[in-house]
């Protein structure tokens, strides 16, 4: 009942904010002043029309692979209407300078197209909606701090710089029956930043450098594998961890270039996380993992190149399938590699990409259908109808394969727009 | 990572040698080591750049730079030169604009506000007592302007554009002139603008919505017969060019000084109008605003009348306006 009265309110703020805004001019959705406050309303809407084929080739489930079929077994095709990788959002943003601090606000929900109800949607079956943003943030000369729920530092880098966050990507079983997003290259190439609640000091610029410190909320862990067959992972109530810790995490960043007089520009970039995992049935753990990652802009070509590895941080989400049955932490790494090309003129952008995440066996654990490798190839081609339409076509195959030799492979072709406002 | 281990040794030309057996890297292993060099090269460039990208001023989107001049095959600057922050601020009181669309506003407006010229006015005189030849003064910054007069909600425009000083003449190409601010939210960041910043150039002109207006001391650059209109040219006489700024914090440089017998007129800007001399007290208290006339010269009536009559010519302003204005002019006789 309460949530369904906070949810009334949010949607009738909405709908009085958007008035507000569509009846002071014909061009709403500019940046505003109003009295002290700079306010901005932004986000997009996104929706792709998804054909997955889902091949499970006849040998077994690949127990957290993220090819659809993996979790199955068996084949299966798929067609959808659904949000891309990039979830909607609406976000509200307000900023205020006062006596010498710039304070801010930021609240950002994001409602999923697709139905979610699973293969065929039913009557009456909601979409899903999210709240993944919410906090402020108060600066100066000496930097920021921000308190509340944002993305997290570790990781964030590698989803801002993957070309399917405006579209696809890999769908998987987790997604091929609708639910919010898709997964991009999330567990292909990178572990998901996610959003986090957290308190998170950003520093000033200095001649392009800059870093961030987090100290996060506490993670639990998460036994995918046991989505696809017997448990193989433990999760934070079989494990008994201790919430009494927290999380840091941190980013260094270099950018370079971005005037009109630089042919090269971009930026490097190198995080961690960390977290201990206590546990109250098995030995204490921690898990800690690192990134280095780099964008560079040569006219009209853009590379992306990352690299991560950990111990204890699992794979897809931090600490998903981390902790064997044994209460041991996993090695795991990955990577992606990314090209696009942008036609002058048109702006259409094109590109390709090849990633993979690796999860190793705990020391002693022995070999299951347990995945050993998500990787997938993404050929897209992203075409800017206006500044904020952007139409998208991709194409993504994918491939998970088990420490016992089980594989699947899945090929999704996308089609659809997103647009921004 | 790659594992080696000895597996015998043997001599060459009396040279002993090992061979080493070694296991191939996994894929990503390879990436981490091409990111890793990746990032020891790139970790090179910092130096490199940090002497062509000076931050003078910067708050939030908003920023005052030296970066290197946009077409290489421009004549130098004659920089540094010593203006001061008032001297600045005076001259950038003095723009102003006109909308191009004359249904929406066909009053001629500040191009900057007030904030955005206190910010500028200080940065610039730095950033011009700072620059080398090679270098210009960048700006972005962003101005709140009310809907309407006595509304309570502003809108949030940038303008921005390059400065450089040369042969006499203070330069401002503007590559956004009021422009709509807006960023695009990617995943929860506002960091992605949602138009792509110009900061002018020497060598392509920006289309603008607004109109940049000249007055008796700055002119629209000329060349070749064309006007460009987002290129403001402002004469400066040795009585404008003072000391440079006290908070200028690096005075190593030896400031430019532009005297009368330095060359009136750039060497690529033949046809740049000459105004007349300005004096540093009127640029400082702003009298030059709407009383240039009574001191101009006949020449420079006639000046100001060519440019009136070439506006009226490509239609950047009314029939009404031109008559205004040229009877305006002519009172001053």
């Amino acid at each position: 009942m309460i949530i369904k009265q906070f949810k009334s309110s949010v949607f009738a703020l909405t709908g009085m904010i958007i008035l507000l805004f569509t009846s002071i001019d014909a061009q709403a959705f500019e940046s505003m002043k109003m009295g002290d406050w700079d306010v901005d309303i932004s986000g997009n809407i996104n929706a792709f029309f998804t054909n997955i084929d889902c091949d499970a080739k006849g040998n077994g489930v690949v127990q957290s692979g993220l090819a659809c079929g993996s979790l199955t077994g068996f084949d299966y095709d798929s067609g959808n209407v659904q949000t891309g990788l990039l979830p909607s959002w609406f976000g509200f943003h307000a900023k205020q300078d006062s006596k010498g601090y710039t304070t801010e606000i930021t609240i950002g929900f994001q409602p999923g197209v697709d139905g979610g109800g699973g293969a065929i949607d039913t009557g009456l079956a909601l979409n899903s909606e999210n709240l993944r943003q919410v906090n402020l943030k108060f600066g100066a000369d000496w930097g920021s701090i921000m308190l509340g729920r944002d993305l997290g530092v570790f990781g964030s880098d590698a989803i801002l710089a993957d070309m399917t966050l405006l579209g696809v990507g890999t769908v998987s079983d987790l997604a091929v029956f609708g639910g919010n997003t898709t997964l991009g290259r999330i567990g292909v190439g990178y572990v998901y930043a996610d959003w986090k609640a957290q308190i998170q000091y950003s520093s000033p610029s200095w001649d392009g450098f800059s870093f961030n410190l987090a100290i996060v909320d506490p993670w639990g862990l998460v036994d995918l594998s046991a989505a696809g067959g017997p448990s193989l992972s433990l999760d934070q109530g079989s494990f008994g961890q201790d919430p009494d810790t927290y999380g840091f995490e941190g980013k260094a960043v270099y950018k370079f270039g971005g005037d009109d007089d630089s042919t090269v520009s971009g930026k490097v970039w190198a995080s961690f996380i960390t977290q201990a995992l206590d546990s109250s049935a098995f030995a204490n753990q921690d898990a800690t993992g690192f990134d280095v990652g780099a964008k560079v802009e040569l006219n009209d070509f853009e590379l992306v190149g990352y690299y991560y590895s950990g111990d204890g941080i699992g794979t897809l989400g931090f600490l998903w399938d981390a902790v064997d049955l044994s209460g041991n932490t996993r090695d795991s790494d990955g990577f992606y590699a990314q090209a696009t090309y942008k036609a002058p003129g048109s702006g259409t952008k094109f590109g390709v990409s090849f990633g993979e995440s690796n999860l190793d066996l705990a020391p002693g654990e022995a070999v299951s259908a347990l995945v050993e490798t998500n990787e997938s190839f993404v050929i897209g081609v992203y075409h800017p109808l206006t500044p904020a339409l952007n139409l998208v076509l991709e194409y993504t195959n994918t491939e998970a394969t088990a420490h016992n030799g089980n594989s699947a492979e899945e090929s999704t072709i996308a089609i659809g727009a997103i647009l921004f406002y | 990572m790659i594992k080696c281990h000895a597996r015998g040794k043997f001599k060459v030309q009396n040279r002993k040698l090992q061979l080493l057996q070694c296991s191939m890297p996994r894929p990503g292993q390879v990436a981490g080591l091409l990111v890793g060099y990746l990032c020891a090269v790139l970790a090179c460039l910092p130096s490199a750049y940090a002497a062509s990208n000076s931050v003078i001023w910067e708050r939030g989107d908003q920023i005052v730079k030296l970066v290197r001049q946009d077409d290489h095959s421009a004549a130098p600057n004659d920089h540094p030169i010593g203006i001061t922050a008032d001297e600045i601020v005076a001259m950038l009181k003095m723009l102003r604009l006109r909308y191009a669309d004359e249904e929406t506003d066909v009053t001629a407006v500040s191009v900057f506000t007030k904030g955005e010229i206190d910010n500028l006015g200080k940065a610039i005189a730095i950033g011009l007592g700072r620059a080398t030849p090679s270098q210009d003064v960048i700006f972005h910054v962003i101005g709140a302007r009310r809907l309407s007069p006595g509304a309570f909600a502003k809108r949030n425009r940038v303008s921005a554009g390059r400065v450089f000083y040369r042969g006499g003449n203070l330069n401002i190409i503007f590559g956004q002139v009021q422009s709509p601010y807006r960023k695009k939210n990617v995943y929860g960041q506002l960091a992605e603008d949602y138009f792509p910043r110009n900061y002018g150039s020497r060598t392509a002109a920006a289309k603008h919505d607004a109109v940049l207006l000249p007055n008796a001391t700055a002119s629209l650059y000329q060349s070749g017969g064309d006007v460009r209109d987002d290129w403001i040219v402002i004469a400066l006489n040795a009585a404008v060019v003072g000391d440079l700024p006290d908070d200028k914090p690096d005075p190593a440089p030896t400031p430019t000084r532009a005297t009368s017998a330095a060359p009136a007129v750039l060497a690529e800007t033949p046809e740049v109008p000459s105004p007349p001399a300005i004096k540093s007290n009127e640029i400082a208290t702003g009298q030059l605003e709407g009383t240039s006339a009574q001191a101009a010269p006949t020449a420079d009536m006639e000046e100001r009348l060519q440019a009136l009559k070439r506006l009226r010519e490509r239609e950047l302003i009314s029939e009404d306006a031109y008559q205004s204005k040229m009877t305006e002019i002519l009172q001053d006789l």
